[in-house]
């Protein structure tokens, strides 16, 4: 079987029964959206809000008993967006401050300062969802959202065939290593390139035989949904916590 | 339970080629029995297989399942009589929980929830995977995969099965299980494979393809026991094997 991995999706859901855990999927992915929207159009300066933002998004981690491990680690994934936005100061021009004896540009501190608390906020929202929702539920949620259920299926096969396609291509470079093939500089490539097309045709492949074995059972391009537990008020009300609380933060920061 | 497979005048080639895969063949199985399909790679093992369930659709002949003709209105139907266990499992499961792959037949039947729910316990329980319901299908052993795939189609009561190399991938303990499993279901079965003594464990009759006709058609035992014949159709016992 598959070794477990940075792009190993059965990890995303971390096992537990807190209430964070049994809220119904499409509450928690509205609550999400609420609470992202409501950090994305926060203005930079409004530092008070944030701490708001950042303080209920805390509770909501510690009350799923997400341990600062999983969170940190999940949150690497901004890192390449955080660290383009640390180039802002030094690029970026009017008023300048002094640090260091380095002259940064206060505009675009305020510009680095935006993505990282928004990114880290945003991300760490994202993590407390999927975190605390197996993959099915996800895709349930979707579709209880009236997303199509094209998309939807195309979610799920991603996931479902991720793992597949990651060994698949460990597999192919495993099988380039044993040749004596061991790229240390860009230029050396180009093996890996054109194993990507090779996957790419696999995988093709595969989507043709899936279909078959879909087709075989009656599949004439409809996905049956398979939905169990009903929603509750209960679920829509614990899941829009974070975004109303977000929400009023915004409110009170912004009347004064 | 089980039905009758008649095959008659099939012709088929793959678009694009010359050569065709079958020109002209023919294949009666009666209901309730158990036939294994042998023949080198490449001889149309798994083309007849997808032919069966109408996944090909015959150029010239006909596919006949318990009478009904299989056509453009019937293909529905057929397809609920014939059930197809492909050769590689992860193609069969594709939902993220063996449950949701055996109840996706149902479903596509139109069936009610209730009844979507009494057939994957039923089929589950049919191939000993009661406690898999709720496993991920990549987390399984290559045998859980190979019954969960079995029961993917039990839950559609299909009256036929057919089985693409279903040893391929499992372990010999993996094999000795689906072979007594296989052995206690009541459909008639057609068994494509290469593996000679599964064969032997599950099937009493064997037809052997080759060049796109039956050239063989006769009793396990006894194909096993001609080693010149095996020869000719390029099939071989493994070592250490003889009849």
């Amino acid at each position: 079987m598959s070794s477990p991995g940075v792009f190993d999706h059965r990890h995303l859901h971390v096992h537990g029964t807190s209430p964070i855990h049994r809220i119904a999927p499409e509450a928690k992915l509205l609550g999400l959206l609420g609470f992202v929207i409501t950090v994305a159009i926060t203005p930079r300066q409004w530092v008070l809000a944030f701490a708001v933002d950042a303080a209920v998004l805390l509770g909501v981690l510690v009350v799923a008993r997400l341990t600062p491990r999983v969170v940190l680690g999940r949150l690497a994934a901004i890192l390449p967006f955080v660290a383009f936005a640390f180039l802002f100061p030094f690029i970026g021009d009017g008023e300048t401050t002094s640090v260091l004896g380095i002259s940064l540009s206060i505009d675009g501190l305020w510009a680095s300062w935006n993505v990282l608390a928004k990114a880290t906020l945003g991300g760490a929202a994202s993590i407390a969802v999927t975190a605390t929702t197996p993959i099915p539920e996800l895709l349930t949620g979707l579709s209880r959202l009236r997303v199509p259920a094209a998309v939807v299926a195309i979610i799920g096969f991603m996931f479902r065939y991720l793992d597949l396609m990651v060994d698949e291509f460990g597999r192919m470079r495993r099988a380039m290593a044993a040749r004596a093939y061991n790229p240390r500089w860009l230029w050396q490539n180009r093996p890996l390139a054109s194993s990507a097309g090779a996957l790419f045709v696999r995988t093709y492949e595969r989507g043709e035989r899936v279909h078959d074995a879909m087709a075989a059972r009656g599949f004439t391009g409809t996905m049956p949904t398979f939905s169990e537990a009903s929603t509750t008020r209960n679920d829509w009300l614990l899941a829009a916590v974070p975004a109303v609380v977000s929400l009023v933060g915004f409110t009170i920061v912004g009347l004064t | 339970m089980s039905a009758t497979v008649v095959v008659k005048d099939l012709a088929f080639t793959y678009p694009g080629e010359h050569h065709p895969v079958f020109d002209g063949l023919d294949i009666t199985i009666e209901a309730g029995e158990r036939v294994a399909l042998l023949g080198p790679n490449g001889s149309g093992k798994t083309t007849l297989a997808l032919h069966l369930n109408g996944l090909l659709r015959a150029q010239r002949g006909e596919i006949v399942i318990s009478g009904v003709v299989l056509g453009d209105e019937t293909l529905a139907e057929i397809r609920r009589r014939v059930g197809l266990i492909f050769q590689d499992p992860n193609d069969q499961l594709f939902m993220h929980r063996v449950r949701d792959d055996v109840a996706f037949g149902p479903a596509n039947l139109g069936l009610d929830a209730v009844e979507i729910a009494r057939r994957v316990e039923q089929a589950l329980d049919d191939v000993g995977a009661a406690g898999l319901a709720e496993h991920a299908p990549h987390h399984l052993s290559g045998g859980e995969q190979r019954r969960a795939a079995v029961a993917s189609v039990l839950s559609m009561n299909p009256e036929i099965l057919v089985l693409d190399e279903p040893t391929s991938g499992i372990d010999p303990l993996g094999r000795h299980e689906l072979a007594g499993l296989l052995s206690s279901l009541p459909q008639t079965q057609l068994v494509v494979t290469h593996d000679l003594p599964f064969a032997l464990a599950t099937c009493a009759r064997s037809l052997v393809l080759d060049e796109g006709k039956i050239a063989v058609d006769m009793q396990t035992r006894a194909l096993l026991a001609d080693s010149d014949l095996l020869t000719q159709h390029r099939l071989a016992l493994p070592f250490g094997y003889r009849f």
